[in-house]
């Protein structure tokens, strides 16, 4: 094996562990509320879909910029940078439409399946404000800690992309467990 | 703006299939309430579990496609060379980080009071770690090079496309794992 094999086997290796660790504790989180979670299915099949939204815009926005970055069409920087704002602003409109998609379409479809149209509402509210508070951290997370690899001479695809699904994960997560508890759900 | 407009077309169709495809991943985790119940430990590994599918076959169709767009592989059907490293890479992470996890949550589990058994978290995790790295390596590069010998940028697909696939693949390789080992 060459140069590349153990390059990523290197420099995976820290942000992959980091983010096992934090996967398990986000999954703690869910077991800690299983019982609630069992008799309510449906929060347990939104999380699916939640945590892809973020980690999805996540992983778009950090392999943008990595290869932005290598090619030289947006500067590693944080201020002022027309390219990262750019990028944002895309994604955020991205994720609106995503989040409108998963709440008319995709809830209901849930509640119908899993039998729980009394509480389609709160559902719904779970899923704006989970899914949107989210993938807007996600993306902030990702664009800085990007810039910062880069910077310091590591290869964002490989340092950035497991903590940026991770930091989507755990967000989504803790939000739906926190909106479902201001709802009175969990 | 046409750049953002390029994004905005090919992410939300992504994105769109993506979460589409969550749904078919949240009926099935929902359907395995017994098995969860059954096995104490599993529902804090299965989150770490797919995140870690998507973590790593992300990065590998990210580096897959930055070394398309910088010129350091063609885009051809063959799995050689730069691209056969980079998915041993990948498979050698999928299968220690299957591992870890499955360790991981045992520790938490047994911190959290419950009396989960290491033998079957190890055993779930790293024969559906096997499955899911196998068939997930092969998707990801091949649509890699579909894509980009299409015209369509990678990196605004790649991403929500491995990780769909791989929380379908990885649950579906789990409970392919839980009926192996006969729980």
């Amino acid at each position: 094996m060459t140069r590349v094999f153990w390059k990523v086997l290197k420099e995976s290796r820290v942000p992959l562990t980091l983010a096992a660790a934090v996967g398990v504790l986000s999954g703690a989180l869910l077991e800690m509320r299983l019982e609630a979670l069992i008799s309510l299915p449906v929060l347990l099949a939104i999380v699916p879909p939640l945590n892809d939204m973020a980690g999805d815009l996540g992983t778009i926005i950090v392999a943008r910029l990595t290869t932005a970055f290598y090619l030289g069409s947006i500067e590693p920087k944080l201020r002022r940078n027309k390219g990262l704002r750019m990028n944002l602003f895309s994604l955020m409109l991205v994720s609106t439409i995503t989040v409108l998609y998963i709440s008319f379409i995709l809830t209901p479809i849930y509640s119908i399946t899993l039998n729980t149209g009394s509480m389609l509402l709160k559902v719904l509210i779970i899923v704006i404000i989970a899914g949107m508070m989210g993938v807007l951290f996600t993306l902030l997370s990702g664009i800085l800690l990007s810039v910062l690899s880069f910077r310091k001479g590591y290869d964002p695809d490989i340092m950035v992309m497991p903590m940026i699904t991770l930091i989507g994960d755990f967000l989504s997560i803790a939000s739906v467990l926190l909106v479902a508890k201001m709802l009175g759900l969990v | 703006m046409s750049e953002v407009k390029k994004i905005v077309k090919e992410s939300t169709v992504a994105e769109l299939l993506s979460v589409s495809g969550g749904i078919v991943a949240g009926i099935i985790l929902s359907s395995m309430t017994g098995v969860l119940e059954k096995v104490p430990g599993m529902l804090a590994a299965i989150p770490a579990f797919l995140n870690m599918r998507g973590a790593i076959f992300s990065s590998f169709g990210a580096r897959i496609s930055t070394r398309l767009h910088i010129g350091e592989l063609e885009p051809k059907y063959r799995l050689r060379g730069l691209a056969l490293e980079e998915a041993l890479a990948s498979f050698v992470l999928g299968i220690s980080q299957s591992i870890l996890i499955g360790i991981l949550a045992y520790l938490v589990s047994l911190c959290m009071g419950a009396s989960p058994s290491l033998l079957y978290l190890l055993g779930i995790f790293v024969v559906a770690g096997l499955l899911s790295n196998v068939i997930i390596i092969n998707v990801t590069f091949f649509s890699d090079i579909w894509l980009y010998r299409h015209g369509i940028d990678p990196d605004n697909v790649i991403g929500p496309y491995i990780t769909t696939i791989g929380d379908t693949i990885g649950l579906l390789t789990v409970i392919a794992s839980v009926k192996v080992l006969g729980l």
